[in-house]
């Protein structure tokens, strides 16, 4: 792919590199999308990090017309339901101007919060739409402007045609055949035969692409020049080009990401961008005329809109306000905490939660219910990096945060039986899988679905009947998995399936390892002294169907799995006796009558599942009784809780039912909420929410300053949970406030393309993000979008120390991406986190 | 001016409720309609369950007391009347059933719209007239019913107005429509001048009585009957006129469902339903056979290359259609039925279902390398589905020597099982593997005779037995079909050696573009849109 651009660039001087700098820098803009099968949260300003959000704003708004706020109506609502008060506003304005006086220095005008007000009633009085802002505009775009043509629509399909045929997962049984080739070589070989455009009346095409260079780099650089572009243009129309196409631009940027990590450089990104930019080129050429080159050097002539101006300061103060209204409240909340409890009894049981927002109503709930059981808050994988191999198959999905890659793989096994019964059941599974292949051949191939439909068809008015009437009866979603486990034994090169040939050597994790990462997991989950008989360790997981996005719901330190395979290797381990005997000698004592328990937090039902229940010792079994009933009362009041928010009215009969058919309901669009409206990240001792209603809210991570005496735990949640928090709450915020762009639109219409993503209705771009159902409820927004605000039990010195040897946390929260609050213990002491490790006392 | 035969107003007036209630929401305001949204939508839910369980009634009533034919109003050609017999009863269940999956599945689907109420509304009344369009016993009937079934579901294809790929396809199908609708009423002219009816039952027994006297047939009916077909085509997507199905994604998925299991059938009923006039005249339904089997050949391959999962599945109505119209055009019109039953249930479980697709291949299977192809293997599998289907076809009683029909269709099953066992045995060969493969062979032959069986007893009546002594040229052409089916199945089997080829290279650029009949008609839209065109300079900029 890269072996080209040297030749040129020799004769060509530094012309070429520049605009590959360029390209190249803004290919860095596009935040990846995962595929469906792993739909991982992702903050979509990932690439914006380096800039201030302000700035951001202004550079998104040039680009695509869509700064990331929302409409000022919904900010004026706020103020006028006093959710918002006229001190917020005061303290917003103030706030903005010491975190980004550089953004105050050349506006026009001064800003104030009479000025504010002023602005805002003139808003009020001319509510007329959004006047239509000059943004860069494609050629295709001039084109349909002065034409009435829909060429923007055709070359966007016209790509996403090429990237679905090339990154197609499974859905085509004919191949596209240049998929082993790049993808600009690959688009240009099929672009030699696509005979669409001619058909659209563009005249040559395919000869126009035959003169194209051959490397993507020099193609690039042929064609900017064909443009007469000039590189202090180039930033923002290039930019405008990879967005026009920016749910398949993201799906890239994951290959780039994965391949990059892998250690391949992968300079897909920008061969797309050298794609998009020829489809302008060759319209200009092959459609083109006089009119439509002038149109297009028309939107240079002027001297350029100044983006970062008083209306975008004055829309993010109102913004801004809306956020320190939530923090005035929930500081209020934080220092009402009860001192911690003086007199510390053993807890019945400790639960330890994932993080998730949704945990936080169960644990609520579970103390609620019984009030010796101690709640914790982690992160749902236990500290696990595993990859998990479902049983019978080569490969399994990584089952950690993204941040991470798995440092272990562990295959699924049979609880019970002997060598040979698993030998048969594997080669049971086996046959069945290879039978369900030839079974979805003979369904979908071009000369047996006739067959198909004709013997078989009828068979379909039960399934249809079933899922239509009967899916209360849940029967078929219920995964039929029993008598299997994750085997953590089986070690490194312990070839324990003689059968089977295909056996990857390296599953399991050594006993080294294992301690490790128990002694890991002990720690950070801040266990210590006091263990209860029971320790649950409850990851969770969603269960709905029919549902592309199901992943979206699932646990986001799981890598957007369901967490349960995480959560039953941590209790294998720490059951274990050579590791308990381990950790004793390392000064880590567990009391021998400690057990600890793998469950399921189901959050689409709030049903909790427990997990190798066979394998619990005899003395625990009374425990184990009294705890299933606890989880059981507490399942069924969070259910009532959320009933409200599911449009189910608590007080009516059958409301378990009502919540639970949600689960098996194939026409459901909107199963459950899943972390909508996050807001916060509380990072201290449960003390100091204990008894609060935080309304889902927010991600709760217990940690001891007094524990943490090396402040490595410290270190580990600023660098790797507040990531994976702010990465889920900045994608709920940019499905939210920019919907268009980083939401996926409309569920009803959505079509699955190879696999990997959606688009809208028959073909076009790939969506990214969130859908509209899952931010929004028909009415409003469900989804109040708050930029993440971390408040932490620690010093202002502790948290800046870790912020200097990260530099790359540090600018999240420099540049307005987080707010950052430091307290202690006792919640009093609140501090404002400003910028350049500059902090602020707050007034509680 | 026809007395009914076997009078039973009560099971009519039941029947006749049917479109009635599935009308009834349309009175209702859009305002209040929607205001109320998704309880309204899930009144009409009820109401079309409630249609389903009319539909079963009338059903076993058909089923004791045999076919009826009743005229409720009559003047001239125009009449009021129903006609009901085990074809009808069979395919009203069909719709309703389907009608009641489908709008129960958009109560929540929809739920949070804000014009749930509307799309309720026309869901419902587009159902209501399909199965007026199925239960009419004149012909008069039929075309009204069928011209305003095409106008709701217009409605919902453009429920949301602001997408204009809706726009585009919605209104390329309205215009075939209308295309379809005159041709229907030329036939339906020429049917009045000649036989001076428009009875369904009094034209059947009228031409049959031609048939048996063995009079030449005249022009008229010669005329209608390649008009009928030709609104059959137009309505069942067939080529030439199929490129606006695959392009029509842009409503909700439960329209997709409906149309793809409702009423894309339109013009295989249309067919079936008019057969005894049809078969006056083979030359047409030779016609039928040839586009038949092309849109289904063409379809099929254009359906392998497709990448999302609707278009797949429209692509695959496309050829399921073509296959149909051919078993039509075969004479084999119970098979014909059963293929529209069969494939209206698959094909709206697979749309409606067609999220979990994301679900589905997280962990399926993938063969390791390409299947080999051993000449013992090659011998096995070609055994095993010629001795089942041949076999299990004379267990029904089947002289396929005699039956020219059933020849090529148990050929093309024959292919279908091949092409299945060397899915199953071509990477990885165990014992295990073989009998399972042999006995679901077995089992899928056997349903498929079964079935055969069961809707040439159940259809009976309802169809006029056509087996016409074949001329050579019929012959020639059903051996180039068959010819066609088995080039489909080595081009599927070598497919994946072939992809390097230049040729096949071609091929499937073409193909996944669906060979350009759907940019030729976005073409002409564009055209239409043409306001300004600055002709003059297009090459100065070279």
């Amino acid at each position: 792919m890269s072996n080209e651009p040297e030749v040129v660039a020799a004769g060509d001087g530094g012309e070429q590199a520049i605009w590959l700098k360029k390209a190249q820098a803004v290919c860095k803009r596009i935040p990846p999308l995962w595929p469906l099968q792993n739909f991982v949260a992702v903050n979509p300003y990932l690439g914006f990090s380096n800039l201030h959000f302000l700035q951001a704003s202004a550079m998104l708004e040039g680009a695509s017309n869509q700064p990331p706020l929302m409409p000022v109506a919904f900010y004026q609502k706020k103020l006028q339901a006093g959710r918002v008060l006229e001190q917020d506003l005061e303290e917003a304005l103030a706030l903005a101007k010491r975190q980004a006086p550089e953004c105050f220095e050349d506006l026009e005008g001064a800003v104030t919060v009479t000025h504010l007000k002023l602005w805002l009633n003139l808003r009020e009085e001319k509510s007329a739409p959004h006047e239509a802002v000059e943004t860069v505009a494609e050629v295709a775009e001039v084109a349909d402007r002065l034409f009435r043509t829909t060429w923007a629509e055709l070359v966007t399909k016209q790509i996403s045609k090429h990237c679905a045929a090339y990154y197609d997962e499974g859905q085509s049984s004919w191949r596209m055949p240049w998929s082993a080739q790049s993808l600009f070589t690959a688009w240009r070989e099929s672009a030699l035969i696509d005979a669409s455009l001619e058909v659209m009346g563009w005249k040559g095409v395919r000869q126009w692409v035959a003169g194209l260079p051959s490397g993507p780099e020099a193609a690039l650089e042929y064609l900017l020049e064909k443009l007469k572009m000039k590189p202090k243009q180039a930033d923002a129309y290039l930019h405008r080009l990879l967005l026009s196409i920016v749910g398949w631009s993201g799906h890239v940027q994951f290959k780039v990401r994965q391949n990059g990590l892998a250690g391949f450089p992968d300079s897909s990104l920008l061969q797309l961008l050298t794609i998009r930019l020829a489809y302008d080129v060759a319209l200009m050429e092959c459609w083109g005329s006089v009119r439509l080159s002038q149109g297009w050097q028309n939107q240079w002539s002027g001297e350029g809109k100044q983006w970062l101006n008083r209306d975008l300061v004055m829309h993010y103060v109102l913004h801004l306000a809306g956020e320190v209204a939530y923090q005035r409240q929930l500081v209020a909340g934080l220092s009402q905490a009860q001192p911690t409890r003086g007199q510390v009894k053993r807890p019945k049981v400790q639960a330890v939660f994932c993080i998730d927002v949704r945990s936080e109503v169960m644990r609520r709930a579970l103390e609620g219910v019984a009030a010796e059981t101690e709640t914790r808050g982690f992160a749902g994988f236990f500290g696990m990096p595993i990859e998990y191999i479902p049983f019978g198959q080569q490969h399994g999905q990584a089952q950690c945060p993204v941040l991470l890659s798995p440092q272990f793989k562990v295959r699924e096994t049979l609880a019970r039986g002997d060598e040979k019964e698993k030998a048969r059941a594997l080669a049971n599974h086996r046959s069945f899988r290879q039978f369900k292949y030839a079974w979805n051949a003979f369904k979908s191939s071009a000369i047996s679905c006739f067959s198909f439909v004709e013997t078989l068809g009828i068979g379909f008015a039960w399934k249809l009947f079933q899922r239509s009437f009967l899916n209360h009866l849940r029967a078929e979603t219920v995964p039929v998995v029993v008598n299997r486990k994750p085997n953590v034994h089986e070690c490194k090169g312990n070839h324990a399936h003689g059968h089977d040939h295909h056996a990857v050597a390296s599953t399991g994790i050594a006993l080294a390892d294992q301690v490790r990462l128990a002694k890991g997991a002990i720690k950070h989950m801040g266990l210590s002294g006091d263990y209860a008989r029971l320790v649950l360790l409850c990851a969770h997981g969603s269960e709905t169907v029919n549902n592309p996005f199901a992943a979206s719901l699932e646990c986001g330190a799981c890598g957007g799995h369901s967490g349960d395979a995480n959560a039953r290797v941590a209790a294998e381990i720490l059951n274990q006796v050579e590791v308990r005997k381990a950790l004793a000698a390392d000064g880590v004592m567990i009391p021998s009558d400690t057990w600890f328990l793998a469950g399921l937090h189901n959050t689409t039902t709030d049903e909790v599942k427990l997990y190798d229940l066979e394998s619990v010792p005899s003395s625990h079994v009374g425990d184990l009784e009294e705890l299933r009933a606890t989880l059981a009362e507490a399942s069924q009041r969070v259910r009532r809780e959320r009933a409200l928010t599911l449009g189910i009215r608590p007080e009516r009969m059958g409301v378990d039912g009502k919540v639970l058919e949600r689960a098996a309901d194939w026409s459901q669009v909107r199963p459950e909420w899943g972390l909508v409206n996050n807001a916060a990240f509380v990072v201290g001792p449960r003390s100091m929410t204990r008894g609060l209603n935080l309304g889902s809210r927010c991600f709760l991570h217990d940690y001891s300053r007094e524990l943490d005496t090396d402040l490595q735990t410290l270190e580990l949640i600023l660098t790797a949970p507040v990531i994976v928090t702010t990465w889920i709450n900045l994608q709920y915020y940019g499905s939210t406030v920019n919907h268009g762009l980083y939401g996926s639109g409309n569920k009803v219409l959505h079509n699955v393309v190879g696999t990997v993503g959606v688009c809208s209705g028959t073909e076009g771009d790939l969506r990214s993000g969130l859908p509209l159902q899952s931010v929004h409820d028909g009415k409003d927004w469900r989804h109040d979008p708050l930029r993440l605000s971390v408040f932490i039990a620690a010093s202002t010195a502790d948290i800046g120390l870790i912020l200097e040897k990260h530099p790359e946390v540090q600018q999240l929260f420099d540049h307005g991406w987080i707010h950052l609050f430091a307290m202690d213990a006792q919640g009093k002491n609140f501090h404002r986190y400003l910028r350049d490790n500059v902090w602020m006392p707050v007034q509680a | 001016m026809f007395t009914p035969a076997n009078s039973s107003p009560l099971i009519i007036w039941l029947v006749l409720l049917c479109p009635i209630i599935l009308t009834l929401p349309l009175i209702f305001s859009d305002r209040w309609a929607n205001r109320v949204g998704q309880r309204f939508a899930g009144g009409v839910a009820v109401i079309a369950a409630c249609g389903f369980l009319i539909s079963v009634v009338v059903g076993l009533a058909v089923s004791m007391n045999g076919p009826l034919h009743v005229v409720l109003f009559s003047y001239g050609a125009v009449g009021l009347s129903l006609h009901l017999n085990t074809l009808t009863a069979v395919l009203l269940m069909l719709v309703s059933f389907i009608g009641a999956v489908v709008t129960r599945y958009s109560v929540n689907y929809l739920s949070g719209d804000d014009r749930q109420g509307t799309f309720a509304r026309w869901l419902a009344a587009t159902l209501g007239w399909v199965m007026l369009f199925i239960m009419a016993g004149n012909l008069v009937l039929m075309t009204v019913a069928w011209f305003v079934t095409s106008l709701c579901l217009h409605q919902l294809l453009t429920f949301y107005p602001e997408r204009s790929a809706a726009q585009q396809s919605a209104w390329t199908k309205f215009f075939i429509s209308r295309m379809a609708d005159l041709s229907l009423v030329g036939a339906m002219i020429l049917l009045w001048r000649e036989f001076g009816t428009l009875e369904l039952d009094a034209l059947f027994l009228l031409a049959a009585e031609m048939q048996s006297s063995g009079a030449t047939v005249p022009g008229t009916v010669v005329g209608s009957a390649f008009l009928l077909i030709l609104a059959a085509v137009m309505k069942s997507a067939q080529f030439p006129f199929h490129s606006w199905l695959p392009d029509s994604l842009d409503s909700p998925t439960p329209v997709s469902a409906l149309m793809h299991a409702g009423v894309i059938n339109g013009g295989g009923v249309l067919i079936i339903r008019l057969s005894p006039v049809i078969c006056l005249v083979p030359t047409a339904l030779n016609v039928l056979v040839l586009v038949g089997a092309f849109t289904a050949v063409f379809a099929s391959v254009v359906m392998l290359t497709q990448t999302s999962i609707k278009r797949s599945l429209a692509w695959s109505t496309v050829s399921q259609m073509g296959f149909m119209m051919l078993q039509c055009g075969l004479g084999a019109f119970a098979l014909a039925a059963l293929h529209i039953v069969g494939h209206s249930l698959y094909k709206s479980y697979a749309f409606l279902s067609s999220g979990s697709v994301v679900a589905l291949t997280r962990g399926a299977w993938v063969p390791s390398g390409s299947p080999g192809a051993h000449p013992a293997l090659l011998f096995f599998i070609l055994s095993v589905s010629v001795s089942l289907t041949f076999s299990v076809g004379y267990l029904f009683g089947h002289h396929f020597t005699e039956n020219p029909n059933l020849l090529v269709l148990g050929c093309i099953f024959m292919m279908a099982l091949g092409y299945m066992l060397w899915n199953l045995w071509g990477t990885r060969f165990p014992v295990r593997l073989a009998s399972w493969g042999v006995v679901a062979a077995a089992a899928l032959a056997f349903s498929w005779f079964a079935l055969h069986h069961l809707a040439i007893r159940l259809f009976d009546d309802s169809l006029p037995a056509y087996n016409p002594a074949r001329s050579g040229i019929e012959c020639a052409s059903m051996i180039v079909i068959l010819l066609a089916f088995c080039g489909l199945l080595v081009f599927q089997v070598c497919l994946p050696s072939l992809t390097t080829h230049e040729l096949i290279r071609r091929l499937y650029v073409h193909a996944s573009n669906g060979f350009y009949f759907g940019a030729l008609v976005q073409r002409l839209h564009q055209r239409g849109r043409f306001q300004v065109r600055d002709a003059v300079a297009t090459s100065s900029t070279h």
